[in-house]
């Protein structure tokens, strides 16, 4: 672990791989619009100017403009800054609530019935239908956003860790780090925690993903992020109100969307087929 | 097997607690109660402590998750606050468009994701394996809604073939209802058939690796039977866990495609009961949609049965 070498050697194998090596190269390329917003926007992307509205693509709005004059260069910009967030945060929340849970159930035997059954109910939902409900109760906002999809995500994380730690607290080295007396405590975190990770980290991509995805629908049927915060599901929200006359505001958004699923699906593939190679194919939990 | 079948139908209980439960805090967890909403912003407080009691929200909370529990179980869903009637008349009026939309995209998901994991698999790594699962990939990487506009656009704006949007009822023909939801269905079913592609793809590749697969190669089968007679006989049981899945995923994309398209299914009601903040359409929905989706899969788990002899002495 100390040798920096053999701490980068999964991503240099990962990188060899041509497929996870172009799937890399597009998420860095919308990390780096997220990071340099500012600077490439241009515009800034609340700025009406309805003299301009639904503008073509022109040498000054280089994706056009939308139904007040906004520029859609610019919104799709912030938009990547706003899926980011919301795709990375959300794999935050749910890591964290699923691992807990996770652990939990799968160390403590008389908690795993109780535990699991509450996922399995919140799993009866489908995804956006549980999201869409929890917006209602929570109002439109970028957070309540991501605490949706955070719960939303967080029992499909607890399930996977479940399942691995179940098998490692049978292995001989939890037994001897019990026998030792080392405490639950650090026994799950030390010996636990490390060995049930790499099946989390594949889906982290995917909830990622799942989770930018989560965001353009519930934004797009006006239920998500408000509608003044450039966001992809709210400009092609306008969109589809003027598909005939301005299907810039369709295709710019969607092809950005396309763009970042993409990568982050070839990333999360490339990534699966190294620590994961039995899982090949299956990627149930993001895309429930 | 009489045990697990048992066990399998019991284990919907707490499924179901869980879920009744859910929804009955959801609705505690909004800012303002139901009372509110309905007397109005003018209402004065006298109105709205009566109103209270009438709807039972002066009582301790588990007493009206009891009462919940209770009215559940009698099939009621309670009254819509803006539509004023009771919610399961409004939701049995918007299940068919939706019923048919995602009956529609399923078979149309598995029509063509079954046959191209299939192919993929039995050619693997050949030409036609590596472009099926391209698409795949890219099919995976368009959300529906985007997928459902771009089809507007080039169909219904563009070339003119179909209507760009709306919704005829199943009374006004069959044709013309087939017709109005063709766009919506391919749109959801398309996206979905490339996950579908991809799971039965590693299934059956899975099972051609197997011993009884190079046995039946070696005394001289044709290829044909070999794939589609004993391979995929063996493949059958994650395939149709996907298929199982898939509900689940077609519903919430119903959802979002209905307001795509403007058909007026349980993905409107909802919505628009989140922008008025009808809570009980918001509480109905949600459960009538939870509840299916678990009847489902059980059904999918009791198919594995008849299908798997192993899972039966299991």
């Amino acid at each position: 672990m100390s040798d920096s070498a053999s701490r980068w050697r999964w991503l240099r194998l990962l990188l060899r791989r041509r497929i996870a090596l172009i799937g890399a190269v597009l998420v860095a390329l919308n990390v780096l619009v997220a990071i340099f917003a500012p600077a490439i926007g241009r515009w800034d992307p609340q700025r009406i100017d309805v003299k301009a509205r639904l503008a073509p693509p022109n040498p000054s709005h280089w994706m056009g403009t939308d139904d007040v004059g906004r520029d859609v260069w610019s919104r799709v910009v912030y938009g990547t800054r706003l899926s980011m967030v919301v795709g990375g945060t959300v794999v935050l929340f749910s890591f964290v609530g699923g691992i807990v849970f996770g652990l939990l159930g799968g160390y403590y035997r008389p908690l795993d019935n109780v535990l699991m059954r509450i996922m399995d109910g919140f799993m009866a939902f489908p995804g956006i239908i549980l999201a869409i409900a929890l917006m209602a109760s929570l109002g439109p906002s970028v957070l309540n956003v991501i605490v949706a999809l955070g719960i939303v995500y967080v029992p499909r994380v607890a399930r996977i860790v479940r399942g691995s730690v179940l098998v490692i607290r049978e292995t001989p080295y939890v037994e001897a780090a019990l026998a030792l007396g080392v405490p639950d405590l650090i026994v799950l975190g030390r010996h636990v925690l490390p060995n049930c990770l790499s099946p989390v980290i594949v889906q982290g991509t995917f909830i990622f993903a799942a989770a930018i995805l989560g965001e353009a629908a519930l934004s797009f049927l006006g239920v998500g992020v408000p509608p003044q915060i450039p966001s992809w599901g709210n400009v092609l929200a306008e969109g589809r109100l003027y598909l005939q006359q301005a299907p810039w505001l369709t295709l710019f958004p969607g092809a950005a969307i396309m763009g970042c699923i993409l990568g982050l699906n070839l990333f999360g593939d490339g990534l699966r087929d190294l620590l994961d190679p039995k899982m090949q194919g299956v990627r149930s939990a993001a895309q429930e | 097997m009489q045990t697990y079948l048992l066990r399998r139908v019991l284990a919907v209980i707490p499924v179901m607690i869980v879920v009744a439960t859910v929804t009955f805090v959801l609705v505690h967890l909004a800012p303002g109660d139901p009372a509110s909403i309905i007397a109005g912003p003018d209402a004065t407080p006298e109105n709205l402590a009566r109103l209270r009691h009438h709807l039972g929200l002066d009582e301790p909370l588990p007493a009206q998750l009891l009462r919940w529990y209770g009215r559940l179980l009698r099939g009621d869903l309670g009254d819509s606050i803006f539509l004023r009637r009771p919610v399961t008349e409004a939701i049995a009026e918007r299940l068919e468009p939706t019923l048919l939309l995602t009956s529609w995209a399923t078979l149309i998901a598995v029509l063509i994701g079954v046959p191209a994991g299939i192919i993929s698999a039995r050619y693997h790594n050949s030409a036609v394996d590596q472009s099926f699962m391209g698409l795949a990939l890219i099919g995976l990487s368009i959300p529906n809604f985007l997928l459902g506009l771009l089809m507007i656009l080039v169909f219904g704006v563009w070339l003119r073939w179909l209507p760009v949007a709306g919704y005829v009822p199943l009374d006004m023909g069959l044709w013309p209802n087939a017709r109005s939801l063709l766009m919506p269905s391919v749109s959801l079913g398309l996206v979905q058939s490339a996950l579908i592609a991809r799971i039965t793809r590693s299934s059956m590749l899975d099972v051609l690796r197997e011993q009884y697969i190079l046995a039946s190669r070696a005394k001289g089968l044709a290829e044909r039977t070999v794939v589609y007679k004993h391979a995929l006989k063996n493949a059958i049981i994650p395939i149709l866990t996907v298929i199982g899945i898939t509900f689940a995923i077609l519903v919430g994309g119903a959802v979002v495609i209905e307001t795509v398209f403007n058909i007026p299914g349980l993905g409107r009601l909802i919505i628009s009961a989140v922008l008025r903040r009808d809570y009980p359409v918001i509480q109905g929905v949600v459960l009538v949609i939870a509840v299916t989706y678990t009847l489902i899969n059980l059904a999918v788990d009791l198919v594995y049965l008849t299908l798997d002899p192993r899972i039966r002495y299991q």
